[in-house]
């Protein structure tokens, strides 16, 4: 019997597999494309208006700054992500704790949930100041401020997959003589993973974005700091160059969730690619 | 009839005895007083209209609600609790995505600590004879509805419970899916020599299935008849056309007509 199933399943992979490459030529030409002609039209508007480089430089400008300022630019970088990793790491762990804390008892839920959400309604770039005052000036401070920027969509993630456990699948497990936190542990959190991992999902691409934040007001180190500094000195192109470090590494960084959740959840609909029925 | 319970009270305190046992939710009476007995290695079947209680009654036997009044008891102590020495089956397979069938019949041995090579073995073995061994590294999305329920009722047989319930384990497949899954359910529970009491709203599989056959009443839930179903074993899906059969078919349709569950 399990011939048979197996048989089906390989074909049909491999039925997926030969879709696979006009299919990615097709989804990704579109993009390139329209970034070509973004890039070609940006170009051409700044050659042929001799926009000066400190207004507006042009993508070929800020290619060569990249290319030329690349270790600054790279050691910058590890500052930035150590701060973010960091932030994220203490957020992740704190965030489920907390969340899992909420999920679990009533009355922990009525006193902290709304100051998470008071917490999470202030806006968080005008207290970056107040980080300086409180922790001072330097990593500590950076650290914290990608922390407040990332946490609350953990939590609130983690307390809703885990409230979404199925109540007759506990009742089922209580039969079985299971304890509240072998309930937790093979049934609530597993379940829950899908839902954290959106939650992780939303925050780690918002970790550097603190991270840079936090560098603003205080650091003399990282991506954000070289940015400040270069808008300051009117060095436009550099100030470019470290947005496209930037945003290069929150892309890559949400890949990597990306791939994590899909060696971490294969079970889970969303990363079923075999089964369509 | 009215007697019958009251005799059957008295029977022995082995196996599972209900003395008087009633629930209620605040104002609703949900059902009671029933007292019933059952023996050891038999098959119980409970056939009532919806809300009868009959789920109610199952889960006063698994302990995971207590009864309002009357006292629930099983080889001689009080069921107040999860004892971990049943097997619960209900209509929903309520396996976990993420665990291969094999890991979701071993849950219950996990949570006992006693998943052993002893109980692994069991648990394959078990999907063997339910016919889905072949499946035992699959995910419950691999899997079809029947197969799923199997899986599930491997699960509630695994840690060897003296009593297995099940609560509507077959309303979600098809006709012909749970015809087999009565026929397997009948050779399991015999192999595995467990006391199982089920619970349907199918007239026909509660007598198939039943050593013993109890008719509940709309709610509040009491009991309207209590009959011996005594054809021999194994039973065939064939019974289902024996005039003795259909005769136990009529009998228990009759007291539905009468209640106005089933208009004749």
């Amino acid at each position: 019997m399990s011939s048979v199933t197996d048989t089906g399943r390989t074909a049909r992979t491999r039925a997926v597999a030969a879709y696979r490459m006009p299919d990615l030529a097709i989804s990704l030409l579109p993009p390139i494309l329209s970034a070509v002609l973004v890039l070609a039209v940006w170009e051409g508007f700044v050659r042929l208006n001799d926009v000066p480089a400190y207004l507006l430089p042009a993508p070929t400008l800020i290619l060569t700054v990249l290319i030329e300022r690349f270790d600054l630019l790279m050691r910058q970088l590890g500052f930035t992500a150590m701060a973010s990793a960091l932030g994220f790491v203490i957020a992740l762990v704190s965030g489920i704790a907390v969340g899992a804390a909420i999920s679990a008892s009533r009355i922990f839920d009525r006193a902290v949930y709304p100051w998470l959400v008071i917490s999470h309604a202030i806006p968080k770039v005008v207290i970056a100041p107040l980080f300086l005052v409180w922790f001072g000036f330097g990593m500590t401070s950076e650290v914290l401020f990608v922390v407040v920027f990332t946490f609350f969509p953990i939590v609130v993630n983690t307390v809703a997959g885990l409230k979404s456990a199925d109540p007759e699948m506990l009742q089922l497990a209580r039969s079985m003589t299971a304890s509240p936190l072998q309930s937790l542990w093979k049934i609530k959190i597993p379940g829950a993973l899908p839902t954290i991992f959106a939650g992780i999902k939303i925050s780690i691409t918002m970790a550097p974005v603190g991270a840079v934040i936090g560098e603003f007001v205080a650091s003399n180190v990282g991506l954000g700091h070289v940015l400040i500094q270069a808008v300051g000195s009117l060095e436009t192109p550099l100030a470019f160059a470290a947005v496209v470090v930037i945003s290069i590494f929150g892309i890559a960084i949400w890949y990597a969730a990306e791939a994590i959740e899909r060696l971490s959840i294969p079970w889970h609909a969303s990363q079923r690619t075999a089964s369509t029925h | 009839m009215a007697a019958a319970p009251a005799t059957r009270s008295a029977a022995p305190a082995e196996g599972i005895v209900l003395d008087e046992v009633s629930k209620r939710y605040g104002e609703v009476h949900a059902f009671g007083p029933v007292s019933f007995s059952i023996e050891d290695g038999t098959s119980l079947s409970i056939v009532g209209p919806s809300g009868c209680g009959k789920s109610t009654l199952l889960r006063i036997l698994a302990g995971l609600e207590p009864a309002t009044s009357g006292r629930a008891s099983f080889a001689g102590k009080a069921v107040e609790r999860p004892l971990g020495d049943v097997g619960l089956v209900f209509q929903r397979d309520l396996l976990l995505d993420w665990r291969t069938a094999l890991d979701n019949v071993l849950l219950p041995a996990e949570f006992r600590g006693t998943n052993d090579r002893a109980t692994r073995e069991r648990a394959a073995e078990l999907l063997e004879q339910l016919g889905v061994g072949g499946f035992k590294d699959s995910y419950p999305w691999q899997l079809s509805g029947g197969m799923r329920q199997r899986v599930a009722i491997a699960r509630a047989l695994v840690c060897r419970p003296a009593m297995l319930l099940l609560d509507e384990p077959f309303s979600a497949l098809d006709a012909l899916t749970r015809d087999q899954m009565n026929v397997l359910l009948q050779d399991i529970s015999r192999q595995q020599n467990v006391t199982t009491v089920l619970i349907t709203h199918s007239i026909a599989e509660a007598v198939f299935l039943g050593d013993r056959v109890l008719v509940m009443s709309g709610r509040p839930g009491t009991i309207l008849d209590d009959i011996d179903v005594s054809f021999a074993r194994p039973r065939k899906l064939s019974l289902r056309e024996d005039a003795d059969f259909t005769a136990i078919v009529r009998r228990i349709r009759i007291h539905f007509e009468r209640t106005g569950v089933l208009v004749g």
